[in-house]
């Protein structure tokens, strides 16, 4: 166990110091490009941190005052649509910056709503027929409510 | 009462216990692993090492690989937000740092958080082509895969133990206090998954091409068939269009000049090939034009030799792609005129364009000018 973290961890960092060499070598010298790229890799894990990721907990806090049968349905068509929303936004949030290329563009809004149309239609589906999980408590070890 | 940031211990549900973390964890490493792998392949096809050398056959391994890479990268999008929420907790840890081991492993998880999400969002801005960065995608691409890699590989080295634990059997009971039982969210998660696949997935794979609503490619290109950059952005309309345009193929013995007449008068080869765009779309297609193979013996050259083929378009690093002696000596190599039964239109490459078998789009240059053999 010992040798194969160790292991990992050196050809981690082996990894992890190639892909810094190879960005270094991209960036360097420093222009307003390369700055641009490590400002991105700076912002994505802080927009996470401290927009989406409060977003999803408040969020699937305020789903549990849902009534049991609807709240899980609910959260997971939740889930479902932001996913949906998330792979649709660079489709729908402008027209391209080059020429657009035939083919590009097949009503990305229409598919966005239709997509989660049906999202939501099982999501109905699973609450009105009570497949719902009610919490899982006290069956077994892997699955226990919480 | 006053505002203040969570503890650690705030956070009760299930979806936080190191089970969920573990096994969305696991699946997220086959996901990147795929994703990574695949990226690698389709670099080293791009800019082939002289160690490396990628066959001609089978001619839909790339158009598997690539869509491969794409639809992994769409899978990692729910995985990821799923285990970065079941690990949430942990930034709020106190203290922030107990030893230089557990300073070692926050430092990974930031490098592995922050180049994991911008591989995921730069990814998907790519794939439907939407840039809102002054850099050019893919060298930035390339290099922070490896540092999402080697993250990985350091996070999974300095938590195997817990994750090792996380996984017996005895593992404790989770904690009680939302409606979301482990099993749940890992369900939620894999619904979650699957329906990002299932929408996007149209884009390569044939069967799901009228299923996938946000696929990024559709039918409405010429043809049939799509387009990643036209003529217009290319600037090529007046040379492609010029009637005294001439394809010129240079050899050891000296160049020869052929019009697209000349072109069409030599032997025909008809084959049935995909376009498989680095950006995770194929669509296969009949195109119909002189195969490398005959063309090489006509001017007097090997089949087998490697051949430089410039575009009409003189800018852009795909201005110019070289196709390696493994694929001109494959009969299934074609120099097109023709696709889907009529003359390629312009933006397809009009007035000829390279089609060769397992091949990234990129390279499968539009607007031929020049052959060039050594």
């Amino acid at each position: 166990m010992t040798a194969i973290r160790a292991l990992l961890v050196i050809s981690g960092l082996a990894t992890l110091g190639w892909g810094v060499t190879l960005f270094a070598d991209w960036a360097l010298p420093l222009s307003w490009t390369s700055v641009s790229a490590v400002l991105w890799l700076i912002a994505c894990p802080l927009v996470h941190d401290a927009l989406i990721a409060p977003a999803i907990g408040l969020t699937a806090r305020a789903l549990d005052f849902l009534p049991a049968p609807v709240a899980l349905p609910a959260k997971r068509g939740l889930a479902a649509t932001a996913v949906l929303a998330v792979i649709a936004f660079p489709l729908v949030w402008r027209p391209f910056a080059a020429p657009a290329p035939p083919g590009a563009h097949d009503e990305p809004l229409a598919g966005l709503l239709v997509s989660t149309a049906v999202v939501w239609i099982a999501v109905a589906w699973r609450a009105r027929t009570g497949h719902s999980n009610v919490p899982e408590q006290n069956t077994d070890p892997g699955t226990a409510g919480g | 009462m006053k505002p203040r940031l969570p503890r650690e211990s705030d956070f009760r549900g299930a979806a936080h216990s190191p089970r969920v973390a573990t096994r969305v964890g696991l699946a997220l490493a086959v996901t990147f692993g795929l994703c990574f792998l695949t990226g690698l392949l389709s670099h080293l096809i791009q800019h082939p090492p002289h160690w490396f050398t990628w066959p001609s056959r089978p001619v839909s391994l790339y158009r598997l690989t690539q869509g491969t890479h794409v639809i992994s990268g769409i899978a990692s999008i729910p995985l990821l937000a799923a285990k970065l929420w079941s690990v949430y907790p942990e930034l709020f840890t106190r203290p922030a740092l107990r030893s230089a081991t557990h300073a070692l492993e926050r430092l990974s998880v930031l490098a592995l958080v922050g180049s994991a999400l911008f591989e995921l969002v730069t990814g998907l801005l790519n794939v439907t082509q939407n840039y809102p960065w002054p850099f050019f995608f893919p060298p930035v691409h390339y290099a922070v895969g490896w540092i999402a890699v080697g993250s990985i590989i350091l996070h999974v080295g300095l938590k195997l133990p817990v994750a090792r634990a996380a996984l017996a059997p005895e593992h404790p009971v989770a904690p009680v206090g939302t409606t979301v039982s482990r099993r749940a969210f890992l369900r939620t998660t894999a619904t979650s998954t699957g329906v990002a696949v299932l929408a996007t997935a149209g884009a390569t794979i044939p069967a799901l091409r009228h299923v996938s609503p946000l696929k990024w490619r559709s039918d409405q290109g010429s043809r049939g068939l799509p387009v990643n950059r036209t003529a217009t952005a290319a600037g090529v309309v007046a040379a492609a269009t010029d009637p005294d345009w001439r394809l010129e193929i240079s050899t050891p013995a000296g160049t020869t000049s052929l019009s697209r007449a000349g072109l069409a008068a030599l032997p025909q080869t008809t084959v049935d090939l995909p376009i498989a765009c680095v950006e995770g779309w194929s669509r296969t297609a009949t195109w119909t034009g002189v195969a490398f193979t005959d063309l090489l013996h006509a001017i007097g050259a090997r089949p087998g030799s490697e051949v430089r083929v410039s575009s009409l378009e003189t800018t852009g690093i795909y201005s110019t792609s070289v196709l390696p002696g493994t694929h001109t000596a494959d009969p299934l190599t074609v120099l097109a005129l023709d696709l889907n039964g009529a003359p390629l239109d312009l933006d397809h490459g009009y007035p000829c364009r390279v089609i060769a078998p397992n091949r990234p789009g990129v390279l499968q240059t539009k607007w031929v000018s020049r052959l060039e053999t050594a």
